[in-house]
This record gives C-alpha cells, sequence and structure tokens, in this order.
C-alpha cells in the first residue's frame, strides 16, 4: 500500500493525519462530532450522511469496511472523505485491493492486541482483585473498579498512540433495562424495525412462546407478569391458587385469552419441565371460555 | 482429550478437502465428522444386513437425521455435502422408505485398502484448547480467570419479566400495526418483524438457560485476534441481566475506536520507529505492518518485536 507511495504524497498524507489527529482532541475528543462538521466546513453541498453524530457514524464504518469500485466510488459519502482526505483514501483503497476485508481485520488486529495484551493485561497486573470481561473495544468490569480503570485505559492509550481517547463509562443496570422495556416499549419496537430489516423472513414458522426460568410470577417493583405462558407454569403452584382464581374471575382476562392465540397452544399438552424450555404452537384450537379453579380458603 | 479408531480409505485426504476453511476449530470438527461418515461406509458392510443392501445397491444407507443427531446437524451437513461436493462419495439412491427413509451413499471409485487413523474426539473445551495451544500470543488467563459461573451469574427473575412482558407486549403491538404498508405487503412485513422478535427473544432465552456452560466457553480468533466469549456472542440484553456478586457491570467504551486504529496504523506506517513503543509481541500484526504498509523499506531497518 504505502510502499508506493513517494516522498512527496507520504509528507502529504503526513499533514492529513495531522488534521485527522486534530479531530480526535477538538471538542472533547467527540470524533465523529468534529468529522462532521469538518466535512461539512469544507464541502459546499448538504450532506445526509455526515448530517448529524450517528449518520457520520454509519458512514464512517461503510467507508472503512466497504470497497468502492467503478460504481460504488460514485457515492457522495465517499467523494466528499476523499476530497478531505485524498491520500488517506487512496492508502485505504490500496490495502482493499488485496482483499475486501484487509483493512478491517488490520483495524480489529490492532484494536484486540491493544484491548487484551495490553490493557486488560496491565489492569489485571496493577489490580488483581478487579473483575476485567472484553467485548471487543469495551472492557466490563464492576463499578468499584470502574474508575481506576478508565484512568488506567486512558494512561495507557495516551502513551501508546500519542493521542488522549475519549473513553465513556456507562452501568449496565437490570433496572435501567425492565424500566425501558416496562415504560418505553416502542423503543424496543423501533429497534426490532430496524434490525429485522436484513433478517431471514420464514413463513409459516411457529412461534414459541417462552418457558419461565425460575418458575415463579415474574416481578419487578411490584409489577406482576401474568401471560398465559405463565399461568400454565405455575397454576399448580399451591402459592398462586389464590392470585389465579382472581385472575379467572376477571372479564377482560377471559377476552384476552380468546383473542392471544400465541399461548393456546399451552392447553394442549403437558409443559415440559426445566427452565427456558420451550413448546410449539398448533393453530385452530378452540380454547375453552372459562377457567374452573377451587378457591383456596 | 479422547482418541477414537476410524477406517478410511487409503486415497482419502482430508487436508486437500479442507484447504479452503480458515477457521481451525471447523476444520477439525469437519476432519472428525468426515471420518466418521467413511468409517460407517467402512463398518456396515460388515453386518449381514449390510452386506445385502451393499451387494443390492452399491453403497451404504446413511439417515441424515440420525447423522445429524450424533454429529450435530451443521457438522453433519457440512461433512457430507464436502464429501460429495469433491467426488469422494455419490449418491446412488434417493431416501425412500425401504431404507428408513436413509440415503444411500457409495463410492465412485471402488476403494482397493482401507487405514486405521485415530482422531480426538471434538469436545466443546476444543476452543479453549485452541487458546491454551498456541502460547503466550493467545494466553487470555487474565481474561479467562473470571469467565466462570462462580463470578457471573444471571438474574433469572429479572429475566423472566423482561422476556414474559416484552415478547408478549410486542408481539401484539406488531400485530396491531396497520402501517406503513398495506395487503400482502403489510402481512410480509409483520411476518418479518414476528420472525426477527421471536429469534431475538429465543436468542436472549437461550442464552440464559445455559448460562453455566456457555460462560466457560471462549476463543479467540486466529484472523482478527479478538475474543469471543458469551458477552460478546449474545444481544445487548443480556449484559444488564447478568451480575458480579449481585452487582452491576460497567462498560467502559473507547469511543471511535475504529477511526483512532486507523490513525494508529496510518502513523505504524509512516514511523516504524514507534512499533518500539508497543510493549508486546503480537506477531499476528505483521503481514500487515510488513507487506502493505511500509512506507521505505530499503531505508527503515526492521526493528522491533514485529520483525524479530
Amino acid at each position: 500500500m504505502l510502499a508506493t507511495f513517494s516522498n512527496k504524497e507520504s509528507l502529504a498524507l503526513e499533514r492529513e493525519l495531522t488534521i485527522y489527529q486534530s479531530l480526535f482532541q477538538e471538542n472533547e475528543g467527540d470524533f465523529y462530532s468534529n468529522l462532521s462538521d469538518f466535512l461539512n466546513s469544507v464541502s459546499y453541498e448538504a450532506l445526509r450522511g455526515f448530517s448529524s453524530r450517528k449518520n457520520t457514524k454509519k458512514s464512517v464504518m461503510h467507508l472503512l469496511f466497504e470497497k468502492f469500485d467503478d460504481e460504488k466510488s460514485k457515492i457522495p459519502n465517499y467523494q466528499v472523505f476523499k476530497r478531505a482526505f485524498p491520500k488517506m483514501t487512496m492508502a485505504m483503497d490500496g490495502m482493499k485491493t488485496i482483499k475486501k476485508n484487509s483493512l478491517a481485520i488490520a483495524l480489529q488486529q490492532l484494536e484486540s492486541s491493544l484491548v487484551l495484551d495490553v490493557l486488560t493485561m496491565v489492569a489485571s497486573k496493577k489490580y488483581p482483585e478487579a473483575p476485567i470481561f472484553t467485548i471487543h473495544d469495551a472492557i466490563l468490569t464492576t463499578e468499584e473498579w470502574a474508575d481506576q480503570i478508565k484512568d488506567l485505559v486512558v494512561e495507557e492509550m495516551s502513551g501508546i498512540i500519542g493521542l488522549t481517547p475519549r473513553v465513556s463509562t456507562k452501568i449496565l443496570s437490570t433496572d435501567a433495562l425492565l424500566e425501558n422495556a416496562f415504560y418505553n416499549p416502542e423503543s424496543e419496537l423501533n429497534l426490532i424495525k430496524e434490525k429485522s430489516r436484513g433478517s431471514k423472513l420464514s413463513f409459516g414458522k411457529e412461534y414459541r412462546p417462552f418457558h419461565l426460568l425460575t418458575g415463579e410470577v415474574p416481578n419487578w417493583k411490584g409489577n406482576q407478569v401474568m401471560t398465559i405462558a405463565v399461568w400454565v407454569q405455575v397454576m399448580n403452584d399451591p402459592k398462586y391458587q389464590p392470585m389465579l382464581v382472581k385472575f379467572a374471575s376477571d372479564e377482560q382476562l377471559s377476552l384476552k385469552v380468546v383473542t392471544e392465540k400465541p399461548v393456546l397452544a399451552f392447553f394442549q399438552s403437558e409443559v415440559p419441565q426445566g427452565r427456558g424450555t420451550t413448546q410449539s404452537m398448533k393453530k385452530g384450537y378452540v380454547v375453552p371460555p372459562k377457567f374452573k379453579f377451587e378457591k383456596v380458603e | 482429550m479422547k482418541n477414537v479408531t476410524f477406517y478410511i480409505p487409503e486415497n482419502f485426504d482430508p487436508l486437500v478437502i479442507l484447504a479452503e476453511e480458515k477457521r481451525i476449530d471447523v476444520k477439525r470438527d469437519l476432519h472428525y465428522s468426515m471420518f466418521y461418515v467413511l468409517d460407517l461406509m467402512y463398518r456396515y458392510p460388515k453386518t449381514a444386513k449390510g452386506r445385502t443392501i451393499f451387494e443390492q445397491t452399491g453403497g451404504v444407507p446413511i439417515n441424515v437425521e440420525t447423522l445429524r443427531e450424533v454429529l450435530g446437524k451443521r457438522k453433519a451437513d457440512r461433512a457430507l455435502k464436502k464429501l460429495l461436493d469433491t467426488g469422494f462419495i455419490i449418491k446412488k439412491r434417493k431416501a425412500i422408505a425401504y431404507f428408513n427413509l436413509s440415503t444411500v451413499y457409495g463410492f465412485s471409485d471402488p476403494v482397493y485398502k482401507w487405514v486405521s487413523v485415530e482422531v480426538a474426539e471434538p469436545t466443546k473445551s476444543w476452543k479453549k484448547a485452541e487458546a491454551d495451544e498456541e502460547g503466550s500470543q493467545t494466553s487470555l488467563d487474565h481474561v479467562e480467570k473470571w469467565l466462570k459461573p462462580e463470578f457471573l451469574t444471571p438474574d433469572f427473575l429479572a429475566a423472566d419479566f423482561y422476556l414474559q412482558f416484552l415478547y408478549n407486549d410486542l408481539f401484539f403491538k406488531i400485530k396491531a400495526l396497520k402501517k406503513p404498508y398495506y395487503g400482502e405487503k403489510l402481512i410480509e412485513y409483520k411476518e418479518r418483524l414476528l420472525s426477527y422478535l421471536n429469534y431475538r427473544m429465543s436468542e436472549i432465552a437461550g442464552s440464559l438457560k445455559d448460562f453455566d456452560k456457555s460462560i466457560q466457553e471462549f476463543s479467540r480468533s486466529d484472523r482478527n485476534g479478538r475474543m469471543n466469549t458469551f458477552l460478546s456472542n449474545s444481544f445487548k440484553p443480556v449484559r444488564n441481566l447478568v451480575k458480579i456478586d449481585g452487582k452491576d457491570l460497567v462498560e467502559i467504551d473507547i469511543s471511535a475506536c475504529q477511526p483512532l486504529m486507523l490513525f494508529w496504523l496510518f502513523e505504524l506506517a509512516l514511523k516504524p520507529q514507534k512499533l518500539n513503543m508497543f510493549p508486546i509481541s503480537a506477531t499476528h500484526l505483521k503481514p500487515h505492518l510488513h507487506t502493505h504498509t511500509h512506507p521505505y523499506p530499503q531505508l527503515t531497518p526492521y526493528v522491533g518485536h514485529f520483525f524479530q
């Protein structure tokens, strides 16, 4: 790749790298926002691909991992980036000529070496009691050690790369997840709409309601989930009998039972034992309209 | 690791067939699976019933469903496909009820000599063994020691709430959708959403169900050097449902990591003396830096860990 660069071209590349480096340092190191601002200031056109931070991130990933042949090289995002960083783009394209994913693999190798062989290694030596897990470019630990490991990551990376990276921490709490699912299921629906775009379509697939992992009625901050799937699994538990009687007498639930088709299958056969097991659903089953539970005194 | 003896034709060379496979674990699994199939074709005609069928058809009936149960679906299918694609075995008869719905396979060329070989039986700990074999470079003891069920435990009650509530809620929300399409296209759209919802939730439930086993399985890719663990392979909500001693996990994320690595790659290519500052012997970086990114090979001597 760079072996074909002349001295003049290498100097030009160095100049571009200085600009590129500054994008990591200005504005609290928010690279994507800085790049978006920079490209919008350079270009005369309105850039859809670099209009926001989210779009810029998508576009950058596309630029890094896609091979731009004759047809693809005409897309505006590529052209704008090429105008701003011509030598960098040339070098990137040079790497992709060997294989489409050569650049991606080289970057991932650098990243994995840095995270696994340097950052976590040093952290585990310095703080042997700190639990450390990795997810590619992220390190997981507990709240107790988060600040110390974050400082270590910043220090080590600025020593090795010569740039102070922007490192963020986020608590992966169960409450936050459930709160979002409970109060804002629309966001989850939007996520499914977005992610399912490229998924395979399978008609006639049998939907499998989930069996409980614990065998207890799911409960979070006093909110109980009583779906038919849960009902069937806890109905033989004497502890839940009074609750089930109350639910059975509820008119709304009996209406819901008739409309909720995916869970009808639970009345057809025995419930499999063991946590987390699933059971297939059969169509066309008619549900008895009422359930008979004996009242527990 | 337990060794198993198989009988295979003398002219069968698995290395040629598996030359295109890149992953070591896939190679090993396919190696074993192909030997298993060939051994089956050696042993079956030795029985009385087998001999009659072999004389009638010139092949051995193999029930794919049974084979899948023994080897696993993907391994069985791929092993048979490899053998058929290379023309080593051919289909003699389609699956019919007479042979218990088994397909009859035979050799394309007659086999004159069989040899016995010993192969290690595949186990789930292969991935771990693979990481250990490659020495210090892939030694992940400092991360591996925490990947144990005694440290990490899922919150099953919260997981139940998440799965039961969200699955039912979203199921009926999707069913009630009246936009953005109409007619058959809307039905197709809904099917796609439901299919993905079901897949996503099944994956989350499945990964938590076998948590104790799956948490101990990990591998380090020999292509990109990344470590694949339960946490990286599962969907994101699983990370929120896993605890260390009842405490939540905290994610320390390097922002814009890939663009940063691009900068570093160019820095290393332009200023190779910086390689000395990289305090590891990551030999897998060598091909990229050496062959494609070195600007002045005649001027800069190959100094440092990469080029020793």
